[in-house]
């Protein structure tokens, strides 16, 4: 029995899923108050830090710029409505994917 | 006054694309996802669809006829491209390649940040491989390459000096060409910006801020084979599987027959 791939649909499911991916990350980006911002962890720490402390605090943008963030609430829905969007869209998409997987062609039986 | 933000095109037909039907495509796209106005260079008002522009700006027609540029079966002027700053209507301008074939609106967010000026360093082929390596490096051992198919400026003292300096580079080419190594004469607006970018950086990296959105280019043996409201389906021998969708997905379409092959339906769909 041949275990080699044989010609299916692996590459497209592979194409398709690295497109959501880059997708994805594409729309995590958001700018806010001057700033251009990655909805990402660390981000989004940095930002719970100071969410109590009812001060301003500085973060840096993707470009090294220090920017203010005066309300960190507002901030912070800025943060959530871009995750959300982004990662809807890429969990929609997988969801897709699988349905077009077909593994069993992956190889010759 | 200046008006607040747009979008700017170039389209300049050449004997073998038609580049104002290729614009008004453009601008469809671009109204439909970044809803901002557009604006459009051209030596020749009546080859664009002046309902679909903001404005239409008419420059005069150049008389070098060493400025038509052809390679790979299709043809292009953009020696004269280089005075954006005096042309643009607009205070924040996004300037575009007519053959940049918007899906999304995530470029929106160039805009109202403090950067002055946003330049495209990466690009990526539409199977998410790299570009040709002629396409990473102006040369073998040079300057990365910057696309001038998108970048971003708002009018100010920065974005004065940069212009200042693509046109410097730009009328001092040869000498430029010699001393980045260029292994072509061949003008490309790509190359005058990655040496204005250096110079402007002081001959170091990281100064201009990088568009963070990749350009994704579809080569000239690429070609559309449907267009739909979310994307484009390319067909291909680059393509994975020889054919592929690109959902919400901006792509630059080297192959600009391709693209007049549907302007119809680019127009049913998006008018």
């Amino acid at each position: 029995m041949s275990t080699q791939p044989t010609v299916s649909n692996f590459s497209i499911v592979q194409d398709r899923r690295n497109k959501a991916y880059d997708l994805f990350q594409e729309k995590l980006v958001f700018s806010y108050n001057g700033g251009m911002f990655r909805a990402t962890t660390e981000q989004l720490t940095m930002a719970e830090l100071f969410r109590d402390t009812e001060r301003s605090f500085i973060l840096l943008d993707i470009n090294r710029n220090p920017i203010e963030i005066i309300d960190v609430e507002d901030f912070l829905d800025e943060f959530r409505e871009t995750y959300y969007e982004a990662s809807q869209f890429y969990a929609k998409e997988i969801a897709e994917i699988k349905k077009i997987r077909k593994p069993e062609v992956h190889f010759n039986g | 006054m200046a008006k607040e933000k747009g979008v700017l095109l170039y389209a300049m037909n050449t004997p073998t694309t038609n580049y104002g039907r290729i614009a008004n495509i453009a601008a469809l796209l671009i109204e439909r996802h970044l809803k901002l106005p557009v604006s459009v260079v051209t030596d020749d008002r009546y080859i664009v669809d002046i309902g679909l522009f903001d404005e239409v700006i008419v420059k005069e027609k150049p008389k070098d006829p060493m400025s038509l540029y052809e390679d790979r079966g299709s043809s292009w002027r953009n020696k004269e491209r280089h005075d954006y700053l005096s042309l643009t209507p607009y205070e924040q301008t996004l300037v575009l390649d007519s053959d940049y074939l918007m899906f999304n609106d995530n470029l929106l967010n160039l805009f109202d940040t403090v950067e002055p000026l946003y330049l495209s360093f990466n690009a990526r082929k539409t199977n998410g491989d790299p570009v040709d390596s002629t396409e990473q490096r102006i040369s073998p051992f040079s300057l990365d390459l910057v696309w001038a198919t998108c970048f971003y400026f708002r009018k100010g003292p920065e974005a004065t000096r940069f212009f200042d300096l693509v046109e410097y580079v730009r009328s001092n080419y040869a000498y430029f060409c010699q001393n980045y190594e260029l292994t072509t004469r061949m003008y490309r607006n790509d190359y005058t910006f990655a040496i204005a970018a250096h110079l402007y950086s002081e001959y170091r990296k990281g100064i201009v801020a990088p568009n963070p959105f990749v350009i994704h280019t579809a080569y000239p043996s690429t070609c559309i084979e449907k267009v739909t409201e979310r994307g484009l389906i390319l067909t291909g021998p680059e393509e994975v599987n020889k054919r592929s969708y690109h959902r919400d997905l901006s792509v630059h379409m080297l192959n600009k027959q391709t693209i007049l092959e549907h302007y119809e339906t680019f127009k049913q769909l998006f008018y």
